[in-house]
């Protein structure tokens, strides 16, 4: 209801599952192999500077950014180089390279070099430290941070928000982060505050989560921060940590169709993603290692710090390992993750959840014409028209509905009395439009 | 990755999400059935045990007709509900001492015609119990006239001839709140489920309680009829919106799903036209009731309406203001003597 309320958006209520909000960060075994795939952030691909047989340590970094969209890779164990391989994208389902590397168990480190005065550091130096600490986006988009951090000049970022809704059902990683890591996280922020000059913060975080508001709380309180941060406290609603939903929840502002939020002067940044900028200019890690909550039907549901690369199987084991009966592993969480094909399938820099579950797939029936798509959609769209539409091939209407402004947020397929797969049919006709536009 | 071990676990692989609402077309129809039961109740209660029996076979021949529309269209039947609320509800809407082989015509072109020729469950264009009856009326006019008064007991076969409240020759002895609380209650003639308002609008309740129907529909609809006949004079308002289907259209019938609008606004256009259409017919038609004929001609409108009445998405800018919104780039780009617009080229071009 726009008319009374512009901060209202749609959206679903899920059961939030968040059986792991109580368990502490636990630190998992050092993993044997890693797999790190060169492209585990949005953009282009990293080039290996490596080689078969290389022998490398952790925090070396093993490949270079592909381009100015794309980050440097580190190897997240100490070894050698055992092979370079193929494999398919957990993410994209793209086939790319990834070096696999046999862990040596001794666990050697290269840092960055840590900047002495912190204080005093400039622009420049602060962005080509979170570039060289290959950061990227951790709230699952895996945007290149230091991207991210450089916006056009005509585009004036007036208000950061920090998004630590966790909307997805059984995640804990960023509330987790929350409550240990506070401190890390606010010096992040001050960090991307100085780099943006700009002196107005939300932190926004869902009000499932009334111990982590009370700590930032804290925390910003009792920094001596001549900055401006608000900890905000949203309603639990899923999607509210879709970029565009918070700014909306937080601001009232409607990022324009096709746009991005800095063209209504907003940056939105995960809060893993500012404990990562924090490691890198106050520790000098990069980026190797983060928080992935294990849930489901798994023995002993876990938070851990697992390095990139470990194959999901190894975590699973640490946590007991899984039901006889799952069936389902899915990297993300049960409303946008994606299902793996195999449990020996790498962690990446977005993998923020493991959950195992089993299939409960129903069969699709005839669509009602229910209007529950149109009511649940977070963006304002007719989610079921381009169900019509891919079913008859006619692609170019799809645009008459703004396909472009889905986010899939899976908001229409979760309400779907039919148990018509709605994210799946916008998938193809996304990417049958594109296809398209590229011929 | 050429290292799998050949023992792996096999995994489903799916589009997200991987989590479901409990909700099912299903679950929702059942939900309608359970609510239904109240106007049966109240027909069986005022019309007599033979209302059960229309229910019945009405709602056998649909599921039968249903089964063999499907074995020829060669599809799989499946009984997802909708079916046995197409049966009730097309009973409902029937006089009460309806002859049951008219009851077993009516119910199959509800399904055979209606539903499954258009393509089955979600593609008909109209209402299937309403198009029935309407079909019915045309082709047996005599038997969809004759009313009878509410039967002193369950087990009466009685058929007193009685008008309707909106038929000629109605008239009430009693005091108008007298009348108002008949009507409530529905002890006065008419179809088998629409004389009681009070039984509707709780199954109605039911229905919005359980998130199955939104408020919208029946609000606008019987509002627009409440607020039409307050206006146009020597009519009464309270008595139109108790008399009559107008209840059951409302709750049951203009929220079906598949032939009503699905965004918000086009629901509220959706219901005043109804609304209106049931005046209109009422008053200056030459039928007593409209209430059939008003859903059934606004379900010809819902593909117009569900084509150019779309929800505003996010981020949308309206073409003017896309306009007006580069004219200004273009004004700031050819130094126009502005001086706001002046100092931010200059910005601009400075950082450049």
């Amino acid at each position: 209801m726009s008319l009374f309320n512009n901060k209202q958006s749609h959206g679903v209520h899920p059961p939030g599952n968040k059986i792991t909000a109580n368990k502490k960060i636990e630190r998992a075994p050092l993993p044997k192999k890693v797999i790190l795939p060169l492209s585990q952030h949005i953009g282009a691909p990293s080039k290996a500077i490596v080689k078969k047989g290389d022998e490398v340590k952790v925090g070396q970094k093993i490949a270079e950014a592909g381009g100015f969209v794309s980050a440097p890779i580190h190897s997240t164990v100490s070894g050698k180089v055992s092979k370079i391989i193929e494999m398919i994208s957990s993410v994209t389902s793209n086939v790319g390279n990834a070096i696999v590397i046999d862990a040596d168990g001794k666990d050697d480190w290269v840092k960055l070099n840590k900047p002495s005065k912190i204080d005093k550091l400039s622009k420049k130096e602060i962005l080509d430290q979170i570039k060289d600490a290959g950061i990227v986006g951790l709230g699952g988009a895996t945007f290149p941070t230091h991207v991210k951090l450089q916006p056009p000049p005509d585009k004036k970022i007036d208000t950061i928000i920090i998004n630590g809704c966790e909307c997805e059902p059984y995640i804990t990683s960023d509330h987790r982060l929350m409550l240990e890591y506070g401190e890390g996280i606010l010096k992040g922020l001050e960090i991307m505050m100085n780099v943006l000059s700009c002196n107005k913060a939300y932190i926004g975080i869902e009000s499932n989560k009334p111990d982590a508001i009370e700590n930032m709380k804290k925390i910003v309180s009792e920094s001596n921060n001549s900055n401006e941060i608000i900890v905000e406290s949203l309603p639990a609603q899923y999607p509210m940590g879709a970029e565009k939903t918070l700014l909306k929840k937080i601001l009232g502002l409607e990022v324009p169709i096709g746009g991005l939020p800095m063209d209504v002067g907003v940056v939105v940044q995960n809060v893993g993603t500012l404990k990562a900028i924090y490691d890198a200019i106050y520790e000098g890690i990069p980026l190797i290692e983060r928080v992935v909550t294990v849930s489901g039907a798994v023995k002993e549901p876990k938070n851990v710090i697992s390095r990139f690369g470990t194959p999901a199987s190894e975590i699973i084991d640490y946590c007991g390992g899984s039901a006889s009966n799952a069936d389902v592993m899915i990297f993300g969480g049960p409303m946008m993750g994606i299902a793996q094909t195999s449990f020996e399938t790498p962690t990446t820099k977005g993998t923020n959840s493991i959950l195992i579950k089993k299939n409960t797939k129903e069969i699709e029936n005839n669509c009602i014409r229910c209007g529950t798509c149109v009511e649940n959609c977070p963006m304002n769209l007719m989610p079921l028209m381009y169900v019509a539409y891919v079913k008859k091939s006619m692609y170019d209407d799809l645009k008459d509905y703004w396909i472009d402004n889905c986010v899939e947020c899976g908001s229409c397929a979760y309400g779907c009395p039919a148990n018509i797969p709605l994210v799946q049919y916008i998938k193809v006709g996304k990417a049958e439009l594109k296809k398209r536009g590229d011929n | 990755m050429a290292e799998e071990t050949v023992d792996q676990k096999r995994l489903v692989v799916s589009t997200s999400p991987h989590m479901h609402d409990k909700k099912n077309t299903e679950k929702i129809m059942y939900i309608v059935c359970l609510a239904l039961l109240l106007p049966i109740i109240g027909g069986v209660y005022f019309f007599g045990i033979y209302t059960i029996l229309v229910v019945l076979v009405s709602v056998i021949t649909a599921i039968i007709t249903e089964f063999l529309a499907k074995r020829l269209r060669k599809r799989e039947f499946m009984m997802d509900g909708s079916t046995i609320v197409t049966g009730i509800l097309f009973a409902l809407v029937l006089p009460p001492r309806i002859p049951l082989w008219a009851v077993i015509i009516g119910a199959a072109f509800c399904i055979a015609i209606v539903k499954e020729a258009f393509g089955g469950l979600g593609y008909n264009i109209f209402n299937p119990a309403l198009a029935g009856r309407a079909f019915i009326t045309v082709s047996f006019a005599s038997l969809m006239t004759s009313w009878i008064a509410p039967v002193t007991s369950i087990m009466s076969l009685d058929s007193i001839t009685s008008a309707t409240p909106l038929g000629e020759g109605f008239s009430y002895a009693g005091s108008t709140s007298d009348m108002y609380i008949e009507l409530l209650f529905g002890n006065v003639g008419g179809c088998i489920g629409e004389t009681s308002a009070l039984l509707i609008l709780l199954g109605g309740l039911l229905l919005i309680g359980t998130g199955v129907i939104k408020w919208r529909i029946p609000t606008i609809y019987i509002g627009t009829v409440f607020l039409l006949t307050w206006i146009i004079p020597g009519q009464d308002p309270v008595f139109h919106i108790l008399a009559g289907g107008l209840f059951l259209g409302a709750f049951f019938m203009a929220t079906d799903y598949v032939t009503c609008p699905m965004t918000a606004k086009g629901q509220y256009i959706f219901a005043f036209g109804a609304g209106l259409l049931v005046v209109l017919i009422r008053i200056y038609g030459s039928m007593p009731e409209g209430v059939a004929f008003s859903i059934l001609l606004m379900n010809a409108f819902t593909p117009l309406i569900d084509r150019h009445i779309k929800p505003k998405p996010y981020g949308f800018i309206p073409p003017e203001k896309k306009s007006k919104f580069l004219l200004k780039k273009i004004t700031k780009t050819a130094d126009v003597t502005d001086n706001s617009d002046q100092s931010d080229t200059n910005k601009k071009e400075g950082k450049k």
